[in-house]
């Protein structure tokens, strides 16, 4: 998930602008942070934010991924191949 | 209670992608007030704004029939060749018009439109030409577009999330959403509407397929839906991998030198008969849906699982910087960066193992979605739809272009009938009770203090697809999945925001599992395979038996679901496919 820092962030509501799947919001001290992580699509090539950011606040030093697994193409795979009975469950 | 805003105009754009600002521009230019509506915000949302890569246009000297039948035969004669014609036809001209509004394009050393030869070229070795948006997969070309529509004077709001149309007896009145950061509820009352929602996905938030929307409720507003049993195509991503990595990357003229290998090291394609590799390339040339089977034939025979495999192919690197020209940089720092995040290869490690090719993805846009005619109308009267919203190209599908093609011209289709359209109506009356009442359906999940949250019902439906319902599918299997996703339609009602976010998540929620359920009872009746819906227990094609279309359609509630010839004894429908049964990977030497 994206991590704004707040030394070099001016507070100018770029990245609130222009999310394209809404995760910022701008606090009362008129400063954005990420409200809904879990909807941000980052990891999968977005990087409409950090791209946009004029003066390149917005970092990816958080290693948490908040997108559910469920939706991963590996995800999938794995639950496939036990459907389609290629391989067996785990006993 | 939350305020209410009402507002009118001629034309109501929804969606702000490339189909939704050809509309509204066109629309504009031929003398309407046009208002365009987002969820997101113009300009950055929409398939349009990152996966516009390459874009399909027939240049002046093309032979039309040519473009034309790649796409028909492509679709396995589901698509709608009137239009197939149309949008191939009017390409060029929708470049130019691309041009004028300052988009740039990739060019090459003389300055010239840098086109590339097509990734699949199927029915013939045309030099199908691709060009390619400078810089790629970024909302630059979008911004553009919204510029134009900013000079004309069409009118934006954004983050304002269309729930429900609004209808006159038999026509179109308008339509009524919510804004998702201050709640205030928007009435707008419209003479055409143009729906440019995009297609849908798990999760539906995902910016590249933004929303199930705009075929739900032009379902519920008496509009068709077709193929819709096609709507998920599946690609084949790489194990572990950020991207989906094509199996066969190329560079347009030569073949890299990657195999796809079977356990055994054995080059499993090799043996389809239509798995080719074209005349003087060795790149392969069957369609995606091609490959699945086949891993999956694979796996079940004991030689799963399969790798994408680069060995061959020492100076991979260069050539990709090659192909990527002055975006490779850029590439190459997002894959590592990704790749440190995700614990990953760097793009330097990246081809020097072999990568396992994982048998159907999230799903891509396939070929199913809203009914339209030749100039975007649908069956309501006043109500339009274009891009990928509809089933592309009448049924062509991705392959038409990759879709960006048929959004332009669709687009633009749709923004001259609907001027047209509004010009020679009277205003349609908006029925107060029925926008009153969409209120608070739309509100109610605010209410409600228990309930289910959006993310989990879509977890569930995703599970349910996984194992039931997508890529390789059979009756067992979809019988089950039928029943489950009824049971999770029947949870819908209980969906619980705590939010005006989480609003906006439980309308997509609702509507994304509508839409499956559409797909699974489609699949369920196409006893055949065809297009990107393959199934099991009927493998082949059946030319004799199911030329036909599936049409969707709802009347108080309850879906219908239609069979309806397609037209080929139309006598401008030039291709026909052969009687008889197909078997698509027929083995080479059987």
């Amino acid at each position: 998930m994206p991590k704004i820092n707040g030394r070099l962030c001016i507070g100018c509501g770029t990245c609130e602008h222009i999310c394209p799947t809404d995760v910022y919001r701008m606090s009362e001290k008129k400063m954005p942070y990420v409200a809904y992580p879990e909807d941000c699509i980052a990891v999968r090539g977005c990087w409409l934010c950090i791209k946009a950011c004029p003066v390149e606040a917005i970092e990816w030093k958080d290693h948490t991924d908040k997108f559910r697994k469920e939706f991963s193409p590996i995800f999938a795979w794995e639950e496939r191949k036990r459907a389609w009975g290629l391989v067996k469950d785990k006993p | 209670m939350n305020d209410t805003i009402q507002l009118e105009t001629d034309v109501l754009v929804i969606g702000s992608g490339a189909a939704g600002f050809f509309a509204a521009i066109r629309a504009k230019e031929a003398g309407a007030n046009v208002l365009v509506v987002d969820k997101s915000q113009s300009g950055f949302s929409g398939a349009s704004a990152h996966g516009a890569q390459n874009i399909r246009i027939m240049f002046p000297g093309d032979n039309l029939d040519d473009f034309a039948k790649e796409s028909i035969v492509w679709s396995d004669y589901l698509a709608d060749q009137d239009i197939v014609y149309a949008v191939v036809g009017e390409s060029y001209d929708r470049f130019q018009d691309m041009l004028k509004w300052g988009i740039q394009f990739m060019r090459d050393e003389r300055g010239d439109i840098k086109t590339l030869l097509s990734d699949k070229p199927y029915t013939t070795n045309l030099k199908s030409r691709y060009i390619y948006p400078d810089p790629p997969s970024r909302p630059t070309h979008i911004g553009k577009m919204k510029k134009e529509a900013l000079r004309l004077g069409v009118d934006f709001i954004d983050r304002v999330f269309i729930t429900n149309l609004l209808t006159d007896g038999s026509k179109i009145a308008g339509a009524v959403g919510f804004h998702v950061r201050n709640g205030s509820f928007y009435e707008i009352s419209a003479k055409a509407v143009i729906i440019a929602t995009g297609t849908f996905h798990l999760p539906p938030t995902h910016a590249w397929y933004p929303g199930p929307t705009g075929m739900t409720m032009a379902l519920r507003a008496g509009a068709e839906l077709r193929n819709m049993e096609q709507s998920k195509a599946f690609n084949v991503p790489l194990k572990g991998q950020i991207t989906s990595f094509g199996p066969y990357y190329f560079d347009g003229e030569e073949w890299w030198g990657q195999k796809l290998v079977n356990a055994k090291g054995e080059e499993f394609m090799e043996k389809y008969e239509l798995a080719h590799r074209l005349p003087g390339r060795r790149h392969w040339g069957p369609p995606w849906r091609l490959f699945i089977p086949a891993i999956v034939r694979e796996w079940r025979e004991g030689r799963g699982p399969c790798y994408h495999d680069l060995s061959g192919c020492p100076n991979y690197k260069e050539r990709m910087r090659k192909y990527y020209g002055s975006s490779f940089e850029q590439f190459e720092r997002e894959w590592n960066y990704l790749a440190e995040i995700r614990n990953d290869v760097p793009l330097d490690e990246f081809w020097k193992r072999p990568t396992e090719l994982v048998a159907g993805g999230p799903g891509y846009e396939g070929k199913g979605g809203i009914r339209v005619s030749l100039n975007s109308e649908t069956r309501v009267d006043g109500l339009y739809a274009a891009g990928i919203a509809t089933d592309t190209a009448g049924g062509a599908g991705y392959t038409n272009a990759t879709s960006f093609t048929a959004c332009f011209t669709q687009g633009h289709r749709a923004g001259i009938h609907a001027a047209e359209y509004a010009k020679s109506h009277s205003r349609p009356t908006v029925h107060e009770g029925e926008a009153s009442q969409l209120k608070q359906e739309t509100y109610s999940p605010l209410e409600r203090r228990e309930g289910f949250q959006p993310d989990d019902l879509l977890v569930k439906l995703a599970l349910i697809s996984y194992r039931y319902t997508d890529v390789i599918k059979c009756e067992e299997r979809l019988r089950k999945g039928i029943e489950e996703i009824e049971r999770l339609n029947v949870e819908t009602a209980s969906l619980t925001a705590k939010d005006l976010h989480y609003l906006a998540k439980c309308h997509d929620a609702k509507n994304t599992i509508k839409l499956w359920e559409v797909m699974a009872k489609t699949s369920l009746i196409r006893q055949e395979s065809r297009g990107d819906h393959y199934r099991e227990d009927y493998p082949l094609m059946d030319n004799d038996n199911w030329l036909k279309w599936l049409i969707v359609s709802q009347s108080e509630g309850e879906l219908r679901i239609a069979l309806e010839d397609i037209p080929f004894e139309k006598k401008n429908w030039k291709h026909r496919p052969n009687p008889g049964k197909v078997d698509l990977w027929r083995e080479r030497n059987a």
